[in-house]
């Protein structure tokens, strides 16, 4: 019964291309169907995630050792439940939103493929399977980003896939050279190659290889230096794609990092070695740059792009500290800036569908035209800068302290650094996010001294409305009470076998 | 188990009731329930003083709270600073519902806010480590900025921003130096930091954190030079929130700078002398600029600053004389609480002053109180008492400052520089008290004894309700008493903070009303007058100018200094580097794209059967010819013979 396993995976690829067969014309109808799917893909997960947990399933053998093989392994599960749970609230959002672009039927075939491709990165047993679907992804997603086809949105994502497929062509090096090794098959915890019982000669070149996968994989999750796609290709995305792009899609590099990493070379071969030194130079560099670039902007979904720059950066940073703590943080990191950079988008993409405002600084005085909004995007805000009672918090107090664990020389240095930038990226952020909060409520718009101050309600209707607020309430209790969520991570975090 | 819960509801039921004014829609209903939890909170907060013995080291945890956990314990300072914060909400609440009467824009959101910061505060007091400490601090600085606002006006969005950046920065170097702490100790419990750190003192980094951590709650308290927020944001909040800020949220400052000169860096003979340098200097200019100013709200703005820096000092001669730390430690404790009940009438009765002449401009409001008895009662109640005369308690709490550093210059027994110093700090502590005496009389002056101006004489019917009135009886009776009997009084409640503080109770009395620490008092008040009336009365307050500030705000750090980096230079700077580092890989494929895909900018023109050959334009020959297959091929040639000759004679 374990072919349960590849349903969610391909269930949504199926049903999404089928949509263009169908042409659904009338809107409750397409709207009771995507949301169908969507549902069904989620109820899915979580029974594959259940019952067929740690199960490998192949669906075919192309040639010796090039399995097509799926399993729910924890990592998996922690993900693929993200993924979905993301694309259903989100799916339920751009049912409003989408009027405002028009053609809704491509965009929901192809969102919903996306989430089929994200699962199957999530599912993917050996680094075969999740490069076809880390490259289907990319595919599936260039359609969600040229959505308007204006000439500026085919453009941006042109720029998107170039970058994309060149980062996965960087990937695909790697994966290429693991797979030259003897036994690096499938994934498993630790690592294969230190298992294959390998000189240290012939492992010399691991690192190399692991700073070219990493960097190439990285593009998805916006590392410099192939960072560059995001703040060209979410501001022109429709507000639902560019929230999943860059809360849910940048996490399929940090599922791919985490595999090459941690399931196929292994903690210990990376720990010491100059591909750790690399990687977390770069990490710095991008969570700096990222925060510095997000303060200077004034358009704000390029503003919160250029913060999905740096915040995704947390991730990779807490992971190659290489200890358990950190790990934990990156992890929840990657759920906590899910809830987070969806909820920005979300209620960026309301503001926009309501009002057609796009930059920061047309946004003064916005608090009380559209009060629940702000009161989310505050919230959102205050979890990202890491403000106690938030999630953010959470993550970022288990990332610092596992940084600052390591106890040998020059790499303690690093880390400390690393420490110091992630608190001055708290407070860029808090520049660029909380003070759009501040002036938004407290501020008043002066600028026109209307005679007659009649404060109109611009709120965006319960739709959009309500996926906001379970997000933003996703946020609230995990700031309170992460508990079971850190108990279940500090599993995911224990199968990496570091 | 009724402790526990005792405990969480002190700290969670104000931070819920925060949540009341989205259910509840009239403000008197929600103004009258956090009067009630006020008063509960009180109860609360008086029977675990008394019972302090009790409970002292119970640990009450909430493991699952934030992921870490957070916990509580009562200790003798915390329990006292919760007593002092449940009264002063008390007041501020009561006032709150007269001084929002007649504009109640936005006042339901005003007291969400204000409840919530109260729970905070209070879980500041009452936390047993610093990972619950820092929570509540933020939640406490952040929430407070709604608060700090909520005029809305130009000033209070100016002070606003002010306050926001210095709490936000704050709280991010106290995180900070939170992590190094952590990883060099592995505990944060306050009660253990003392013992976790006695082995590190030789380390940089724990003075590193200490330090870092000290920024933070120097900020709250408006220690110099973090005090550039503190007199734009006093003035601009509404006065029940001003005696707030005032009374306790610097309070919460004093007991973080306790908690790290005491626990983390105990016994540094270096850092206590910092500390005593910045606390010597904060108390100066306070009082110095308080003189100065010709704002009601803004003078006692700077005399909170520099009343502050008196408790500083306190905490840094408690360090320095160590064993006989007792009198410095009582001290402190007690001058913090007088500093509360004083700040409270104080920015109470400006609150009065402003709701019913709405100004605070010391020419607009002059002779305000001399139809008043009842306000010059309480205004000189708290001026006598914060001047430091005797049978007031300020007198009691300032004499035991002045007497620890008298004893530290004895302690030194040859002339030295370390003697220099202290006799510099003594001298400063006189001269500050002369100015404090000097710019209460000022205020004095102005309110009771001027002529009325043309705004005051247009109130007719004083707006000052009865609540306010019995509220104020009571604090300045609590203030009155203390004074005139410190021994029962004062004394025991010192005691109570005494192994918080790390010293012996007092052994024996110090006698107060001797003539030696009356001399001190005199020398202050000498001070002042001869500052008032000789100094001030000749240059700045003039009979046909009225007041006027000299200086006026004209040069401030936060103006030239600080905005300047944080706001212009070092976001230029690195947004330039981080530009660069943004089109790294852009600008590769642009070089990419020069180099293999340039565009032709020749139109191709279709003649017929030359489909495939564009015509030449002979204007046009150069760039066609570089445009050429021919001519990227003679480059590709070229390159080709350079590497050939470079490995032929190189290599």
């Amino acid at each position: 019964m374990n072919f349960i396993t590849i349903i969610p995976v391909f269930l949504p690829i199926f049903l999404g291309a089928l949509m263009f067969k169908l042409n659904i014309q009338d809107r409750k109808k397409r709207e009771k169907y995507v949301s169908a799917v969507l549902g069904a893909t989620l109820l899915l997960t979580i029974i594959t995630n259940f019952i067929y947990f740690d199960q490998r399933f192949t669906l075919m053998t192309f040639s010796a050792g090039l399995d097509f093989s799926f399993k729910a392994d924890s990592v998996a599960v922690l993900f693929s439940s993200i993924f979905a749970i993301i694309f259903l609230l989100v799916g339920i959002y751009s049912f409003e939103y989408i009027k405002h672009d028009g053609d809704d039927n491509r965009f929901f075939a192809f969102y919903i493929a996306t989430l089929g491709a994200l699962i199957g990165i999530a599912y993917a047993d050996n680094l075969f399977t999740m490069y076809l679907f880390y490259e289907m992804l990319s595919i599936l997603s260039f359609a969600l980003v040229m959505h308007t086809k204006t000439k500026e949105s085919i453009a941006a994502a042109k720029k998107y896939i170039y970058y994309s497929l060149f980062g996965a062509a960087l990937g695909l090096i790697g994966i290429f050279y693991f797979y030259s090794i003897p036994s690096a098959k499938g994934f498993e915890a630790g690592g294969v190659l230190l298992q294959a019982g390998l000189s240290q000669e012939s492992l010399a070149l691991v690192p190399v290889f692991v700073i070219i996968a990493v960097i190439g994989f990285g593009c998805k999750a916006g590392m410099f230096p192939l960072h560059g796609w995001l703040p060209t290709a979410h501001p022109l995305a429709p507000a639902p794609a560019s929230s999943v792009l860059s809360g849910v899609i940048t996490k399929a590099g940090i599922i791919a990092i985490i595999r090459v990493v941690f399931f196929t070379v292994g903690a210990d071969i990376i720990r010491g070695s100059i591909a750790q030194y690399v990687i977390l130079g770069l990490c710095i560099i991008t969570i700096f740059i990222g925060s510095m670039l997000a303060y200077k902007e004034n358009v704000l979904k390029k503003r919160l792009a250029y913060s999905t720059v740096s915040q995704v950066s947390y991730v990779i940073f807490g992971l190659f500290i290489l200890n358990e703590v950190a790990a934990i943080g990156a992890l929840l990191q990657v759920v906590f800036h899910a809830l987070a950079k969806n909820t920005l988008f979300l209620c960026a993409g309301a503001i926009i569908y309501k009002t057609h405002k796009t930059k920061c600084s047309e946004l003064i005085g916005m608090g009380k035209q559209m009060p629940k909004t702000f009161a989310c995007f505050t919230i959102a805000g205050l979890s990202l800068v890491g403000i106690p009672f938030f999630a953010g918090f959470v993550s970022k107090w288990y990332i610092a302290t596992g940084a600052l664990l390591i106890d040998s020389k020059p790499l303690s240095t690093i880390a400390f650094i690393g420490v110091c930038v992630l608190m001055i990226s708290a407070l860029l952020t808090a520049g660029y996010l909380l003070v759009v909060s501040a002036k938004a409520f407290f501020n008043e718009n002066d600028t026109k001294k209307n005679a007659v101050k009649k404060v109109e309600n611009k709120e965006a209707n319960n739709t959009m409305l309500i996926p906001i607020g379970i997000l933003t309430c996703a946020i609230i209790y995990f700031g309170i009470r992460p508990t079971e969520l850190i108990d279940f991570i500090s599993t995911v975090v224990q199968s990496f076998g570091m | 188990m009724g402790i526990n819960i005792l405990i969480l509801a002190m700290v969670f039921v104000p931070i819920l009731l925060g949540l009341m004014p989205l259910f509840v829609k009239n403000d008197k209903t929600v103004n009258l329930t956090l009067v009630i939890v006020s008063i509960i909170e009180l109860i609360c907060s008086l029977y675990l003083l008394f019972n302090i013995d009790l409970y002292n080291g119970t640990i009450i945890s909430l493991n699952w709270f934030a992921g870490l956990g957070i916990n509580f314990e009562v200790n003798g300072l915390g329990i006292l600073q919760a007593v002092a914060t449940s009264l002063i909400w008390i007041g501020a609440s009561v006032f709150s519902k007269e001084y929002f009467s007649n504009k109640s824009k936005n006042i339901l959101r005003y007291y969400g806010f204000f409840s919530v910061v109260f729970g905070a505060t209070m879980g500041i007091f009452l936390a047993s480590d610093l990972f619950t400490l820092f929570i509540f601090f933020e939640i406490m600085s952040l929430l407070s900025y709604p608060l700090v606002v909520h005029n809305q006006d130009q000033d209070a969005i100016d002070a606003g921003n002010s306050y926001l950046a210095f709490s936000v920065i704050g709280g991010l170097v106290m995180l900070m130096g939170i992590f190094i702490l952590y990883s060099l100790t592995g505990t944060l419990v306050i009660s253990q930091l003392a013992t976790a750190c006695s082995n590190l003192q030789a380390s940089p980094m724990l003075v590193a954190s200490g330090f870092m951590i000290f920024v933070g709650f120097a900020i709250k308290s408006g220690l110099f030079p973090f005090n550039g927020w503190l007199p734009k944001s006093y003035p601009a909040s509404p006065a029940p929130f001003s005696a707030c800020l005032s009374s306790v949220l610097s309070k919460t400052g004093v007991y973080g700078v306790i908690i790290v000169t005491f626990r983390i860096l105990q016994g540094n003979v270096a850092w206590a002398s910092f500390v005593l340098a910045i606390g010597v200097i904060t108390m100066f200019f306070g009082a110095f600029f308080a003189f100065l100013s010709k704002d009601l709200k803004e003078t006692l703005a700077y005399s909170s600053m520099s009343q502050i820096g008196f408790i500083t000092v306190g905490v840094a001669m408690t360090q320095l004389l160590g064993e006989h730390g007792t009198i410095a430690a009582y001290g402190t404790v007690l001058h913090m609480f007088n500093h509360t009940c004083i700040k409270l009438i104080l920015f109470t009765l400006a609150g009065v002053v402003y709701q019913n002449i709405h100004s605070l401009n010391l020419n607009d409001i002059s002779g305000f109180g001399r139809k008043n008895p009842l306000i010059k009662v309480y205004y000189s109640i708290a001026a006598l008492s914060i001047m430091g005369i005797p049978l007031f308690s300020g007198f009691i709490s300032k004499t035991l400052l002045h007497e620890a550093i008298v004893e530290k210059i004895w302690m030194f027994d040859t002339f030295s520089l370390g003697a220099g110093l202290m006799q510099l700090s003594e001298m400063m502590f006189l001269l500050s008290g002369g100015f404090t005496v000097a710019y209460m009389l000022k205020l004095f002056i102005v309110l009771f004894i001027n002529k009325p101006s043309t705004k005051v004489l247009k109130v007719k019917n004083v707006l000052f309700t009865k609540q306010t009135k019995i509220i104020l009886g009571c604090v300045s009776f609590i203030l009155l008493a203390m004074g005139l009997m410190p021994y029962t009084i004062m004394d025991n409640i010192a005691g109570i903070t005494a192994s918080f503080m790390g010293v012996h109770p007092l052994d024996s009395q110090v006698n107060y009303f001797a003539f030696v620490n009356i001399k001190g008092a005199l020398i202050s008040v000498t001070i002042g007058l001869i500052l008032y009336f000789i100094v001030a009365k000749n240059s700045f307050i003039t009979k046909e100018k009225g007041y006027v500030n000299p200086w006026n705000g004209k040069v401030s750090v936060e103006n030239l200094i600080y905005k300047p980096i944080i706001f212009t230079v070092l976001p230029n700077v690195f947004g330039f580097i981080s530009r660069i580092f943004d089109i790294f890989a852009d600008l590769f494929i642009y070089i990419f794209n020069f180099i293999f895909c340039r565009d032709t900018k020749i139109p191709p023109s279709f003649f017929e059967g030359k489909k495939y050959s564009p015509k030449e334009d002979a204007s046009n020959k150069k760039i066609s010819i570089t445009k050429s297959l021919e001519y990227s091929l003679l480059l590709y040639g070229l390159g080709f013979v350079i590497i050939m000759l470079y490995l032929l004679f190189a290599v």
